[in-house]
């Protein structure tokens, strides 16, 4: 194990090194905010949803087994799926509007994107974004931006292969029908293909 | 393996259009496929064209000082120490554990010989006469 690496910062975590892990989460917290702001929605989320999961990281570090060892996992794909599955679980949980206040929920979910658009097509785009079941998002967010595999993504979703692919399919067959006007190229649709051997 | 151009299209509208993205698997074929037809290429444009908006949306890193004031704050929530197995309780559960396992050797040992016996012998008392003094003795 090599020394400063993440899995020996666990390990040092694991026996009550505080520094250890205060370095492990300066080296993750950017990424780990960044990501939960993506799928939440909303960077207050976000910020609470990444000390959660850091709470559960100390917690599990006296029992951390590195990819090598049976069950183990590499820390960067285990702490992605514990965020992405706490803004999941965050959003399961959120109470529904009422009725008359569905006009409402959609911007209360974007104030968060609207808060760091930079201009109207960002703006469009976020808010396009902000539309997607969260699962879409989440594929997205780890496939796009996170740059996983198609394998790590879907391991960090607990998803096969084929169901993350089908995520990804609707969240970009979606957000092109929302942003046609701003993708000129989009005129080209699927009547046209013809199998090419 | 030769790419269709459905399963490129796919394979665009999953992934995008950077070959950095694909599935290590597709990339040959999508590549030859693109290579050679002007619809394939037109699906990549469309493709790189949502690629394009994505990337041009923020990151939304935190700065270094938000990020250094978020781990301080995580800091000062952690607990002191973790929950852990008390050995004081853990101790009397084992021994609650093997007492309650003797006790339950011991009852199914009984049981083998008396619980259907016992049924048995029951039911055979309800029909049979009162026993007599002599058949006590005999």
């Amino acid at each position: 194990m090599r020394d400063g690496s993440d899995d020996d910062l666990m390990r040092r975590a694991g026996s009550g090194d505080r520094d250890a892990f205060a370095r492990l989460m300066a080296r993750h917290l950017p990424r780990a905010v960044a990501l939960a702001t993506r799928v939440s929605g909303s960077r207050s989320d976000a910020e609470e949803i990444v000390q959660e999961a850091f709470l559960r990281t100390w917690l599990k570090a006296p029992d951390w087994r590195d990819e090598s060892a049976p069950g183990g996992a590499r820390f960067s794909t285990w702490f992605t799926r514990v965020v992405v599955n706490l803004c999941i679980d965050r959003r399961r949980r959120a109470p529904l509007a009422p009725l008359e206040a569905a006009g409402d929920v959609i911007s209360a979910e974007l104030s968060g994107f609207d808060s760091v658009a930079r201009n109207e097509t960002q703006g469009r785009v976020l808010a396009a974004l902000a539309k997607l079941p969260e699962r879409q998002r989440a594929a997205l967010t780890l496939c796009h931006w996170e740059g996983m595999t198609n394998i790590e993504a879907a391991e960090a979703l607990s998803l096969s292969v084929g169901a993350l692919e089908s995520l990804l399919v609707r969240a970009r067959r979606t957000l092109r029908a929302g942003l046609a006007d701003l993708a000129p190229d989009n005129v080209v649709t699927l009547p046209k293909l013809r199998i090419v051997p | 393996m030769t790419m269709s151009l459905i399963r490129l299209n796919e394979l665009l509208d999953a992934y995008g259009a950077d070959p950095e993205r694909w599935p290590l698997e597709d990339r040959v074929g999508a590549t030859e496929l693109l290579a050679r037809s002007s619809e394939a290429r037109a699906l990549a444009r469309r493709a790189a064209e949502i690629d394009d908006l994505l990337d041009a949306t923020p990151l939304n890193l935190p700065s270094s000082g938000e990020s250094a004031a978020l781990v301080s704050r995580i800091m000062d929530a952690l607990p002191v120490t973790r929950p852990q197995t008390d050995l004081r309780f853990g101790w009397p559960n084992w021994t609650a554990l093997a007492a309650a396992g003797v006790a339950g050797l011991m009852i199914g040992w009984s049981g083998l010989n008396i619980g259907p016996g016992l049924a048995a012998t029951d039911a055979a008392d309800l029909l049979a006469p009162t026993p007599t003094l002599e058949d006590t003795l005999w």
